[in-house]
């Protein structure tokens, strides 16, 4: 069979392809997609890109104790097409850091340079706007990216890869169990809401601190709402405080077991190499959630508005890791103490009597940094047992902690 | 002077330098300046040939067994200097290689102090004896309160004149085109595609077919496949003069089969081609010629005054067909 005159237009696809199945989409949004893209290479070089009918997920996670997933709607895009008869969605791996780039490339053009070398006037952005047409036909078919704007049109065909990774988002993973790293919300601890701008330059603050070990504590005692960080590093220990002013602070609440509102501390230990891996697509966020459950996980979920889509609530980034599983040791909470043991700080040093005759443990107290705005005493009890890993309790009219009688562990206290 | 200098000692192989003498004056460095400052990251030595009529900057690497680009600027004598010397045994002209860095940093030295006159001048190492090895005095005087000379001696190298290789000609000119100063971004593009191991490539091809158009190529197996196309409008030279080709097609007459609108591909290093930005970002004439499956060259004037040429050859790897 002669292939002499096929013509060349796209709209001429031959049939067999249109049985594969089609997904193609365009978008002039190519800025945010660069953006969003390079938050998420932040975290691994290859991601899972899930394309559905109503919108397109990128899934990327880091030895198993980190991952991220950004969602994009399909109003994102100003065309949407996806065609496939027997799958609700598709799965394909791809190289996102080299994806990012290309996209961050292309959306150059648009921007005007930064500055001009020979000093002259700003100058004019290139060409008015990108725009990007997205097209995958099957499995084991490359990926087809274009940019096309006034000067030039660049055609992308990425090869997609089968990678090991699962989308624990994914609707097949979801029937079968909850394996994948991923808060669970019916076992909450906390849930906050901030302000990302804040919550950027601070985690900017503790990434020059060269901080090795971040203590995040939550707490709600008195009335009143305390988002504090404390950043362990070669040159010792600081504490950053979250202000709690409404508008930056827009929600703090702390659960019991039961998922009941309580008025209670929590302190989560966290690497801080791998929790400031949020931090590019904390600096696109307007709004951030901070979740933790029971079994450690920390969940930490952005809002990503693009201002140039109108219609467009945002993309969503989540971001799933475990919580440090050691605990802060005994010399290392001394050593907070310490390190706040100067100037107008109140030490504390008490001891708590176990219930159920076992015998008294020390109790390591830190002092207080200078807050006076925060005279409130807490408790934020660690247990080594591995049924419940963290529990707290508000211990300040009875000193007996009941909530650490189940586990013969050592106790951990912060007092802020 | 000349005369005192070649003496007696003529008859004995002379050492290039002592006959030679290089003295120039220039009132402004600026052109020097911007052009130095868009192949310093070339290469870090330049060669630069001094003539009573023009200055070559030279970046070339002869003796590489690869074929590295090259760049050679020309600068005519009148334009930048305003008080010119340059005598040899060599038909006047001097040949020395200095390095760029330092070179351009005296140029910018200059720039940021308040002086008027800019010196350059060759003067002979002390007790060097027969070696060629050189400074290039470059010198001003800055007046504040009082007046401050300063004086930069860069050590340099003279070279004998026929180290120098010719301007690198293209075989045959396949397709010629001017590129708009716009092209730079396509530059941008480029630059993601670096890879560790240096040895991509790009196929640049050209064709006058439908307006004309210019695209890059780029491969990377199992990884991706790129295709950038210049969408804007091009320029391109419509079509050879008859008589121009006459004789190549006596010569090499297969060349010559080629019709007019068939592509033509150069294939080139990424690295090689991307070299070229600075010089593509900051000239205001760029033209772009190619020869098929050879090589191909983007000849710049660097500014509006259109006197300084800026020339930057690839040579391109050639496919076995």
């Amino acid at each position: 069979m002669s292939h002499l005159f096929v013509p060349s237009l796209p709209s001429s696809v031959p049939t067999s392809q249109l049985q594969r199945g089609l997904f193609a989409a365009s978008t002039t949004h190519v800025a945010h997609l660069a953006e969003m893209f390079n938050a998420l290479a932040a975290i691994d070089r290859y991601a899972l890109i899930t394309i559905g009918a109503d919108g397109i997920s990128v899934f990327t996670e880091h030895n198993h104790i980190l991952n991220a997933l950004a969602n994009f709607e399909a109003t994102l895009f100003s065309t949407y097409k996806f065609d496939f008869s027997s799958q609700s969605s598709v799965l394909l791996g791809v190289d996102i850091l080299l994806l990012s780039e290309l996209f961050a490339a292309a959306a150059s053009t648009v921007v005007p340079k930064a500055k001009s070398t020979s000093g002259g006037p700003a100058q004019q952005p290139l060409v008015e706007s990108v725009v990007c047409y997205l097209k995958y036909e099957d499995e084991g078919s490359p990926l087809i990216v274009e940019f096309e704007d006034q000067l030039i049109v660049e055609r992308l065909e990425f090869s997609t890869f089968n990678l090991d990774l699962e989308n624990p988002y994914s609707r097949e993973a979801e029937l079968e169990d909850l394996g994948g790293l991923i808060v669970n919300s019916a076992m909450l601890q906390f849930a906050v809401i901030i302000k990302s701008d804040i919550f950027h330059n601070l985690l900017q603050d503790i990434q020059v601190l060269d901080t090795e070990e971040l203590y995040m504590f939550v707490s709600n005692v008195d009335d009143e709402d305390l988002l504090n960080f404390v950043s362990k590093s070669v040159l010792g220990y600081s504490k950053l405080i979250y202000p709690n002013a409404k508008s930056s602070l827009q929600k703090l609440e702390v659960y019991s077991e039961s998922m009941e509102q309580i008025a209670s501390s929590v302190v989560s230990v966290l690497n801080f190499q791998v929790f400031v891996k949020i931090l590019r697509a904390v600096k696109q966020s307007v709004k951030c959630k901070l979740i933790k459950d029971s079994e450690g996980v920390i969940s930490v979920q952005l809002l990503c508005k693009n201002v140039n889509c109108a219609g467009y609530p945002g993309t969503m980034v989540t971001f799933n890791m475990l919580e440090k599983t050691t605990m802060p040791t005994e010399a290392t909470a001394a050593e907070i103490a310490r390190a706040f043991d100067e100037g107008a700080c109140e030490y504390i040093k008490e001891y708590t009597v176990l219930s159920g005759g076992a015998a008294p443990k020390p109790q390591l107290a830190i002092a207080d940094v200078p807050n006076p705005s925060a005279p409130g005493l807490s408790y934020a009890s660690f247990k080594k047992g591995d049924d419940q890993a963290t529990e707290t309790k508000r211990n300040e009219v009875q000193p007996n902690s009941e909530s650490s009688s189940g586990s013969g562990g050592s106790l951990f206290q912060l007092f802020f | 002077m000349w005369s005192a200098q070649v003496g007696p000692k003529t008859r004995v192989d002379l050492l290039p330098h002592e006959t030679m003498k290089l003295k120039l004056q220039t009132q402004s460095t600026e052109t020097l300046r911007k052009c130095f400052s868009q192949i310093n990251s070339l290469r870090k030595f330049v060669v630069l040939r001094f003539s009573p009529d023009e200055l070559l900057a030279v970046l070339a690497d002869e003796s590489s067994v690869i074929q590295e680009p090259q760049v050679w600027c020309k600068f005519p004598m009148y334009s930048i200097f305003s008080d010119v010397e340059v005598i040899s045994q060599r038909d006047n002209v001097i040949l020395l290689e200095i390095n760029i860095e330092l070179f351009l940093q005296t140029l910018r030295n200059f720039d940021k102090a308040n002086s008027r006159d800019f010196n350059i001048r060759l003067q002979r190492k002390e007790g060097a004896g027969r070696s060629r090895a050189a400074y290039l005095a470059l010198s001003y005087s800055e007046t504040t309160n009082s007046t401050i000379n300063h004086t930069f001696r860069v050590p340099v190298k003279i070279l004998k004149s026929n180290v120098l290789a010719k301007v690198p000609e293209l075989p045959h000119v396949d397709i010629m085109m001017k590129l708009p100063p716009e092209f730079a971004a396509t530059f941008r593009r480029l630059e993601k595609f670096r890879n560790k191991m240096s040895q991509d490539r790009v196929t640049i091809r050209a064709s006058r077919e439908n307006g004309g158009s210019l695209q890059f190529l780029l491969e990377e197996v199992d990884n991706y496949k790129v295709a950038i196309t210049w969408k804007a409008k091009l320029e391109i030279e419509q079509k050879q003069p008859e008589s121009d080709s006459l004789r190549a097609v006596q010569a090499n007459a297969p060349v010559n089969e080629r019709s007019p609108d068939e592509p033509v591909e150069v294939t080139v290093t990424l690295r090689d081609w991307r070299l070229a930005q600075k010089i593509v970002s900051n000239c205001k004439t760029i033209i772009f010629l190619m020869c098929q499956n050879n090589a191909c060259v983007i000849h710049c004037l660097l500014d509006d005054a259109e006197e300084v040429e800026v020339m930057y050859y690839v040579s391109g790897i050639r496919s076995p067909d």
